[in-house]
């Protein structure tokens, strides 16, 4: 499990996380909400052991009891994978190509297993059709889905089905259609709890990290304003702190039990 | 859809074959070509025959294996560079990366360096500072220009050493300017092959095996580090590898601009940028390129030769400028 206590960061002079406590328990999705500069990139680049923390006294930043500097880069991208916000590609390549990509920390793995994988992963995240077409050729969303099917590949490449993986997404649903942002939520949904990934994503979208996430962290100023479950936290007083925004919550209609935000 | 690359690899090798054996049957001296394979394989009995196999055993086949060999390395080092700097127009001699093993070399022979023992480390040397200072300029910002005009600036600093150098040396020690700016495989010889060729194809091995890790970097280097490739080894590996590759072979021909640039493309055309396929294809592209470009300089002026520069540029300085124009649009 990954474990961050007392979480700090400084990008020059400036704190951009302060006092972070997080657990990522193996199949639970954790949403994290906040404004534009709350920090909710710079987290997620810390937990997935991009950026590095600032020393704490306590051991900040550990993943299976261990810390996450003393895991090398290749034994890291075996248990956590990153879907990074605005993935580009400098010269093209088959979609089919990119998704495979997501295998290269496993070499071990047979022509066979990668086929099955890849094929899992391109169905996982509707991108089957794509696969043969040039990635520079597919519009931003699709795209956005033939690298979500990428991250899935590699976390869910061969080993044991109790070894602890983590996936990162940063924003993966900022540039998808409505179905495809719903498709994409609930496959990290059901793969949590039948493959026992743990998740992280950031949203912008309230309603939708209220619908699909186990619990919220909601960030300001890079600090914890709330973490809970989305009934809990997600209340017109943390939200005023969070967006600055008066907001009504209000029961779903259609989802009884999950709370609906509205803004102004 | 990206053809088969195997038959495209198959295509070249055969390509590669038949334009050496054609090389090396004309020149200042022409041999027939029914007469190649008899004279490589069964020796030479009577008076012409003798002369063609001298000719073609002690003077073309060296200078085709050196062009084989020199042509394979750079077109592959210029596509690692492409992969390494994320930037399409990397290329050891725009980056400057060539000038700075001549300058090396140049510098070292005037120093008093004797025998390719002495020079080749200066080459390499010179290659390697050239090729980081390129790298620390040209990613400080992103977008393609900004390594042009750190290659711009690394190619005069080192243009001017090699320049001092050679006003400064002795007729008996250097060849002329031309030979610095321009390249020249006339110097071929079996015992340079001896230690040339081994050296290229372990670094060329080398630089193979890291295909995935260049696939990864079209992603980004984020997601290279994502995907378990550390980047900073990574980096330093590929610089020190393109380094030990281009060094020597400046020492040995000169530098020799474009053929990284240009071969890598042609060969992403029909194959797309996947380093498994495109690396080998490279190789065998960037020794055909060298080959018929040595020919065309050794048989356009008979019985004059030219710099075989002034071929490579010929092709690859339009070449350079229809890619500007192209990203521009």
């Amino acid at each position: 499990m990954l474990t961050a206590r007392n979480l700090q960061c400084s990008r020059g002079r400036r704190r951009v996380l302060d006092a972070i406590d997080i657990d990522l328990p193996a199949g639970e999705v954790l949403g994290v909400l906040g404004a534009n500069g709350a920090g909710k990139s710079t987290l997620l680049g810390t937990l997935a052991g991009e950026l590095k923390p600032e020393l704490s006294p306590e051991p900040g930043l550990l993943i299976n009891g261990r810390e996450m500097a003393a895991w090398s880069v290749a034994s890291l991208a075996r248990c956590r994978a990153v879907l990074p916000q605005s993935p580009g590609l400098r010269f093209d390549l088959p979609a089919h190509e990119v998704v495979a990509m997501g295998a290269y920390p496993f070499p071990e793995l047979t022509p066979r297993a990668l086929a099955t994988l890849i094929d899992r992963a391109l169905e996982i995240a509707d991108v089957s059709a794509l696969a043969p077409r040039a990635y520079q050729s597919l519009s931003g969303g699709e795209q956005q889905r033939v690298q979500f099917a990428r991250t899935l590949v590699q976390v869910l490449a061969c080993r044991a089905a109790d070894e602890y993986r983590v996936l990162f997404l940063d924003e993966p649903t900022s540039s998808l259609d409505p179905r495809h942002q719903l498709l994409l939520l609930q496959a990290v949904r059901t793969l949590s709890r039948t493959d026992g990934l743990a998740v992280l994503v950031v949203l912008h979208d309230v309603n939708l990290a209220a619908r699909w996430c186990d619990r919220l962290l909601l960030l300001a100023d890079g600090r914890t304003v709330a973490l809970g479950t989305p009934a809990n936290v997600l209340s017109p007083a943390h939200l005023a702190t969070v967006y600055g925004m008066d907001a009504t919550v209000i029961d779903s209609p259609v989802h009884p039990g999950t709370p609906m935000v509205v803004f102004g | 859809m990206p053809r088969p690359p195997l038959a495209v690899f198959t295509a070249l090798c055969a390509v590669l074959v038949v334009s050496a054996l054609w090389a090396s049957a004309s020149g200042a001296l022409s041999i027939p070509h029914n007469k190649l394979l008899p004279l490589l394989w069964s020796g030479a009995t009577d008076g012409d025959d003798v002369i063609w196999r001298n000719v073609l055993i002690e003077v073309r086949l060296p200078r085709i294996v050196l062009a084989v060999t020199v042509g394979a390395a750079l077109a592959l080092s210029g596509a690692v560079m492409q992969a390494l700097f994320r930037n399409p127009l990397a290329e050891p001699g725009l980056i400057g990366i060539s000038l700075g093993g001549a300058a090396g070399a140049v510098a070292a022979i005037v120093l008093g360096a004797e025998g390719l023992f002495g020079i080749a480390p200066a080459a390499f040397g010179g290659s390697l500072i050239a090729t980081a200072l390129a790298y620390r300029l040209g990613s400080q910002r992103p977008g393609v220009a900004n390594l042009l005009l750190a290659g711009v600036a690394i190619n005069a600093i080192c243009a001017s050493i090699v320049g001092f150098f050679t006003y400064q040396a002795s007729d008996v020690q250097l060849r002329n300017l031309t030979f610095w700016n321009m390249g020249s495989l006339a110097g071929a010889t079996w015992s340079m092959l001896a230690w040339l060729v081994p050296l290229v194809v372990v670094i060329c091995a080398l630089m193979l095996r890291d295909w995935r890790a260049m696939n990864a970097l079209l992603l980004g280097e984020r997601e290279a580090q994502h995907l378990g490739f550390d980047l900073a080894r990574l980096r330093r590996r590929l610089i020190v590898l393109t380094a030990l590759l281009v060094g020597p072979l400046v020492a040995v021909t000169g530098t020799i601009t474009f053929v990284g640039l240009v071969v890598p493309h042609l060969i992403r055309l029909p194959l797309g940028a996947d380093h498994r396929w495109l690396l080998p294809n490279t190789l065998a592209g960037g020794a055909i390129a060298l080959t018929l470009a040595d020919w065309l300089a050794r048989t356009v002026v008979i019985p004059a030769e030219l710099p075989i520069g002034i071929v490579t540029s010929l092709v690859g300085g339009p070449f350079l400028l229809w890619m500007l124009t192209r990203r521009s649009a």
